[in-house]
């Protein structure tokens, strides 16, 4: 308790003027138009898909922190949500010839709709508790997608090719859609999570019972919070189904719930642009670092073991640390002002 | 009929190994409230140690429980001093425990993956020979035995539990650690003592479900899940209650492979978790947001 109030003292106190702000909001505006652009400027083929997996793990990762970072709500079965917007994407438009922005919207909103129907049933559980919950539920996603196999393909899985379902001008350009939609997913939760609506997540992940005290709906912002992360994490999947043009069930395993939660804890828990550093750090190290390939688990697993150990905030909370300890003068005489 | 009591007693000794998990996962539980998701992974450790005294080293079973006590004993207080300790002493949010029990069951498959090998390996059976008949159904002599051992895995912990000053001390601690710690109960030493009963009994686990169902890097999780489905079932209360609920979970996964499909049951394990937990009385779902 003592800590987790500290916690959210430390978030409150930090120096927040009208001019950083405003620079802040300009440079999240350029990142994000460079962001999008990145297709244009990359060389390789390869380093282009690299790029579009960082930004799918990353839009999976958002939906992760949004449900874990900002309401503390412990989700071992992301992984479902995913696999719900990969599959629909895709059954729709191979198997009933839906077009293909009509299958994304069906995909999403279904992940929405599973991630509602399950969080009436799981608001009554909390912690350790929901982390099983959410675990099962991800286990009986992962067996349904085998054993529903007349419907997903079984182990098989389904193909789409993409020129032929996108087209070739929009599979030419689906890297731009990749990037734009971890972009739009970046403002989404950049957008619910600052402000008063920002407060009361962080006041209800604390302190359930002191947020329902001060008037926060807690059970509606929880239930919202986690139907917007089923959503996002249907739209990973989408995206996922389009960029690789298959669907198989092991992709869709405990490993990946387990795979997104390391990239949260990575990147720092609470943090909106930690999500996507996370992302880019699992991604692109396996790759950098040949003897990595094989002991990835393994590095992976302790380094999520020495951050929390060592650095709680994750990448970008020890980021944070280093500016506010490179510029102590600074804030010392902004706390005296005030 | 003979069919169905057949799968019965498979189930029991399959459930047995649920319940056993169910037990160290309590355990740990009542004295710290923390949730250990490494239990699977410590089970596999306990199998692939088993694997590597008897096979690789063509060494007997006194020793290979022997490496199984040792392992179980450095693992746990590696988990405690490591990892559970340095922790709670910084404040961690339950998140960031659950997070780390997950990693460090992450690091324990990964390790074993790279110095074994990732397949899944045979382990002889403690006592070897024919499977002994009664009444038309067959029982496997390592069914027996773990049914045995279980009961009497279970048995011991509950006479350590309710008779003995240190297990009633541990129980204070599980209830009220200041109470505890100003009674003159040395709460960190019998924490200590809790993460080895636990990982002790997970481990004995490990090692009797070897010769069943072999010993490999990835055989955790899903004797896991219904360990904890057996533990939430069971009311997550007395370890008994947990060991029943176990039994009545591997039998209804023997049961429902046989008469619907070996493929659903699985689901139907998982699904048992789900409901429990929700289903779950408010008492017991609340016990476990401050601990």
């Amino acid at each position: 308790m003592t800590t987790t109030s500290l916690r959210t003292q430390r978030d409150l106190a930090r120096p927040r003027r009208h001019g950083s702000r405003r620079a802040l909001f300009s440079a999240e505006i350029v990142a994000s138009i460079v962001v999008i652009l990145l297709p244009a400027i990359v060389p390789s083929a390869y380093q282009l898909r690299l790029l579009q997996d960082v930004a799918i793990w990353g839009v999976l990762a958002l939906s992760l922190t949004l449900v874990l970072g900002y309401t503390g709500q412990i989700s071992l079965g992301q992984a479902a949500f995913y696999a719900v917007g990969a599959y629909t994407a895709v059954i729709l438009q191979t198997a009933l010839g839906v077009p293909a922005p009509l299958a994304w919207i069906a995909a999403i909103l279904l992940g929405m709709a599973l991630a509602y129907a399950v969080s009436l049933p799981l608001l009554r559980i909390h912690g350790h508790f929901l982390a099983l919950g959410t675990l099962a539920l991800g286990l009986i996603v992962e067996t349904l997608l085998v054993q529903l196999a007349p419907i997903t393909g079984g182990h098989d899985g389904i193909r789409i090719p993409g020129s032929v379902y996108l087209g070739e001008w929009v599979q030419l350009r689906f890297p731009y859609i990749v990037l734009g939609v971890l972009v739009a997913s970046y403002w989404l939760v950049r957008n619910l999570t600052q402000r008063s609506a920002g407060r009361a997540f962080l006041a209800l992940r604390d302190d359930p019972a002191g947020a329902a005290a001060l008037g926060i709906p807690v059970a509606r912002y929880k239930t919202t919070v986690f139907m917007i992360g089923g959503g996002l994490a249907a739209t990973a999947g989408v995206l996922y189904a389009h960029h690789t043009q298959v669907v198989t069930p092991e992709t869709f395993g405990f490993a990946t719930s387990i795979e997104v939660l390391l990239i949260v804890v990575i990147g720092g828990m609470s943090s909106r642009i930690g999500a996507v550093l996370g992302a880019a750090v699992v991604v692109f190290f396996p790759e950098w670092l040949e003897f990595l390939q094989e002991a990835e688990n393994l590095v992976f697993g302790l380094l999520v073991l020495a951050i929390l150990l060592f650095l709680p905030g994750g990448i970008v909370g020890g980021l944070r640390n280093l500016v506010r300890r490179l510029r102590p003068r600074r804030i010392t005489t902004e706390e005296g002002v005030s | 009929m003979s069919t169905f009591l057949q799968l019965a007693v498979s189930g029991i000794a399959l459930g047995s190994i649920y319940g056993l998990i169910a037990l160290g996962f309590l355990v740990i539980y009542h004295a710290t409230g923390l949730v250990n998701f490494a239990q699977g992974q410590l089970l596999m450790a306990g199998a692939m140690t088993t694997y590597l005294v008897l096979v690789r080293m063509g060494l007997g079973y006194p020793l290979a429980l022997f490496g199984v006590v040792v392992v179980a004993i450095v693992l746990a207080l590696l988990f405690r001093y490591g990892l559970h300790r340095p922790m709670v002493k910084r404040g961690a949010p339950t998140t960031n425990m659950v997070v780390a029990t997950i990693a460090f069951g992450l690091v324990l498959t990964a390790l074993v993956e790279l110095t074994i090998g990732n397949t899944r390996y045979g382990v002889d059976a403690v006592i070897p020979g024919p499977a002994i008949t009664i009444g038309g159904v067959s029982i496997q002599t390592q069914s027996l035995l773990i049914v045995v051992v279980a009961w009497a895995l279970v048995g011991a912990v509950w006479f350590f539990f309710t008779k003995t000053l240190t297990g009633v001390s541990l129980r204070a601690v599980g209830l009220n650690r200041t109470a505890a710690a100003v009674s003159g109960v040395r709460v960190s030493r019998l924490i200590t003592i809790a993460f080895v009963i636990s990982v002790l009994v997970t481990v004995i686990g490990g090692m009797l479900v070897a010769p069943i169902i072999g010993a490999g890097p990835a055989m955790g999780l899903s004797i896991a899940v219904k360990g904890f489905a057996a533990a939430v079932l069971g009311g997550m209360s007395s370890v008994y209650r947990g060991m029943v609920a176990g039994v009545a979970i591997g039998v209804i996964e023997m049961l429902s492979s046989y008469y619907i499909s070996s493929a659903w049951a699985p689901v139907i394990a998982y699904a048992i978790l789900f409901l429990a937990l929700v289903l779950m009385p408010a008492r017991v779902r609340q016990s476990g947001v401050h601990a």
